[in-house]
């Protein structure tokens, strides 16, 4: 490279300033980057203590980048793991539910216990439900998913303990696939040998359509029920069906759900071309909530939320034998989860207010971000 | 192609919605009975979804036990239960006896099995709220979700007077009340405005 004339011979300014183009801005003096030392500067400088520790601090950095990597800290062997704790925590919580859920279904005494405030809309339920007659037709929907069987099922058999004693005739649909086998699995647990047996027509696919569709015409939603045949012709198993033409013409229509969608989209769809046939919802504890104003605003016309709802609607002196066997632990599974909350909450409090505890929490916090 | 299917779907979306929607308002004979073919429609339509859904299920499954790795053992479990779920039911009725069995023993437990992680995981997260989030807010929400639980069940026997007959009302007539009423209305806001947006062409989900 030195031996070319033109390097030699090069004396332009981009050549003689480090920056080029500007000029004396910062010369470029070859000495400075041939030497180790440091050149003494020609004044003196005043620096402040901070700023004496902060150079002294970029010295240490600065020799340190020559020297080889550090093997990686080894974590010590006693170190706190809180995932495991966590773990261990859910565990626990899920073993105590259990043992308490399953010893107060086993030891339960089965007799009615505290008596419940009953809500105006649960008596409004009862006087329909007790009101219909061995005529009557009452429309029946199942719309919960086999997960809410649990909670779904003892409110259904409260509700169809009265439809099956007042010897009403149930017609069972569903907008949900397994909701006539839901329908069929309750009916085989509390239907009386004596009781008259319900219809089934079946699923309705399509949501707010297919509802809306029910509304219009009845008949040609459902021409045939699950076993293929007509249930609208005079010589099928039911003729009473032949008084039916739409919707309106049963004597109440029951929405058994777990969903407030659901319940939502026959309020909607439905509710509007019922003239004065009642109307009454059976809900999930989680839908009831977002359903309770279109009680308040008079479209419903009774509600029955949750297993509470359902140990309010049974009788005292009659209780309802699916209920009561889940009920003292249901109750007891409420209860060690609010002793869980106001103790998870209480141990909460007492470490968050340890300053070592908060200290080493937020750096357990910090080494978690990436 | 796209370019001509898109007018065109729009164009059938957006005349069944407006057919539909002036069934509410005019109650001429031709437009309650147009209206009701279009929604019988859609129920045979919804139907027939449903069966896509299954083939395209079977048809990934499928592949996946084709290609032999990890997974093919899952997938050939599900195909397994689905056509036998599916044979058992055309084979006997919809509510015969072997489907209840399958609905007793299979699906009841394993879906109330998921259900009761859901409530363990759900008292682990309300113990641990004020710990992972010290708010006024969540101070409110462990308070109400306390006073709701407490005053739905009996102690021993017994309610907890004040808070079973008075507080548990109030808080479910009026605090509750007023925050469904307010989703509902939220809710129903959008659902008018998709409603206009789709009616218009502004939004067109069928075109896949």
């Amino acid at each position: 490279m030195m031996d070319n004339p033109q390097d030699q011979q090069d004396d332009t300014p981009q050549k003689k300033e480090a920056v080029p183009g500007l000029e004396d801005v910062l010369p470029l003096n070859a000495a400075m980057f041939e030497s180790d030392e440091i050149l003494p500067v020609p004044f003196s400088v005043d620096i402040s203590e901070p700023q004496y520790k902060h150079i002294r601090l970029l010295e240490r950095m600065l020799a340190q980048e020559n020297e080889g990597t550090p093997p990686p800290a080894q974590p010590p062997k006693a170190e706190y793991h809180p995932d495991s704790f966590q773990r261990f925590l859910r565990l626990a919580i899920g073993v105590i539910l259990i043992l308490t859920i399953s010893i107060n279904i086993l030891y339960s005494n089965r007799s009615p216990s505290a008596v419940l405030a009953v809500p105006g809309e649960i008596t409004q339920t009862r006087m329909i439900l007790r009101g219909l007659s061995s005529e009557s037709m009452v429309l029946v929907a199942f719309d919960y998913e086999p997960g809410f069987s649990a909670e779904m099922e003892p409110l259904a058999a409260a509700v169809f303990q009265d439809i099956l004693t007042t010897q009403a005739v149930p017609v069972i649909l569903s907008t949900s696939p397994l909701g006539t086998l839901q329908a069929a699995r309750l009916m085989q647990k509390i239907q009386p040998p004596t009781a008259r047996q319900p219809i089934y027509l079946g699923y309705l696919p399509g949501g707010a359509a297919g509802l809306m569709s029910l509304t219009n015409s009845l008949r040609n939603t459902f021409p045939l029920d699950v076993d293929g045949e007509s249930p609208w012709l005079p010589d099928s198993a039911n003729p009473k069906l032949q008084a039916i033409n739409s919707i309106a013409d049963f004597a109440a229509v029951i929405v058994l759900s777990a969903d407030a969608e659901n319940a939502r989209n026959w309020l909607e769809q439905v509710q509007p071309a019922l003239n004065k046939t009642p109307f009454i919802f059976a809900l999930s504890a989680q839908a009831a909530p977002l359903i309770r104003p279109y009680l308040s605003g008079n479209q419903l016309q009774g509600m029955i939320g949750g297993v509470i709802g359902a140990h309010a609607y049974q009788e005292p002196k009659q209780p309802n034998a699916m209920l009561q066997m889940t009920w003292d632990g249901f109750a007891a599974g409420v209860w060690v989860a609010v002793a869980f909350i106001v103790c998870g909450s209480g141990i909460s409090l007492v470490l968050l207010s340890d300053p070592a505890r908060k200290k080493r929490r937020k750096q357990r916090q910090k080494r978690r971000l990436p | 192609m796209t370019r001509w299917i898109t007018p065109i779907s729009t164009a059938i979306a957006t005349g069944v919605g407006i057919i539909v929607l002036v069934g509410y308002f005019v109650p001429a004979a031709w437009i309650l009975d147009l209206r009701a073919l279009f929604l019988r429609w859609a129920v045979i339509l919804a139907g027939l979804t449903l069966l896509v859904g299954i083939f395209n299920l079977l048809a990934v499954h499928g592949r996946k036990v084709y290609s032999l790795n990890k997974e093919s053992w899952s997938s050939l479990a599900l195909i397994i239960a689905l056509v036998g779920t599916a044979g058992v039911i055309a084979w006997q009725q919809t509510h015969s006896a072997a489907a209840l069995w399958i609905l007793n023993w299979i699906l009841i437990p394993a879906e109330s099995s998921l259900m009761a992680v859901l409530a363990v995981i759900l008292i682990y997260a309300a113990a641990r709220l004020l710990y992972r989030r010290k708010t006024v807010f969540s101070v409110i929400f462990l308070v109400t979700v306390v006073i709701v639980l407490s005053g739905s069940v009996p102690f021993w026997g017994t309610f907890i007077p004040f808070v079973h007959d008075r507080l548990l009302g109030w808080i479910i007539s009026v605090p509750a009340m007023a925050g469904a009423r307010g989703l509902l209305l939220g809710m129903a806001l959008g659902i008018i405005a998709t409603g206009i947006r789709l009616l218009t062409g502004n939004q067109h989900p069928y075109d896949g």
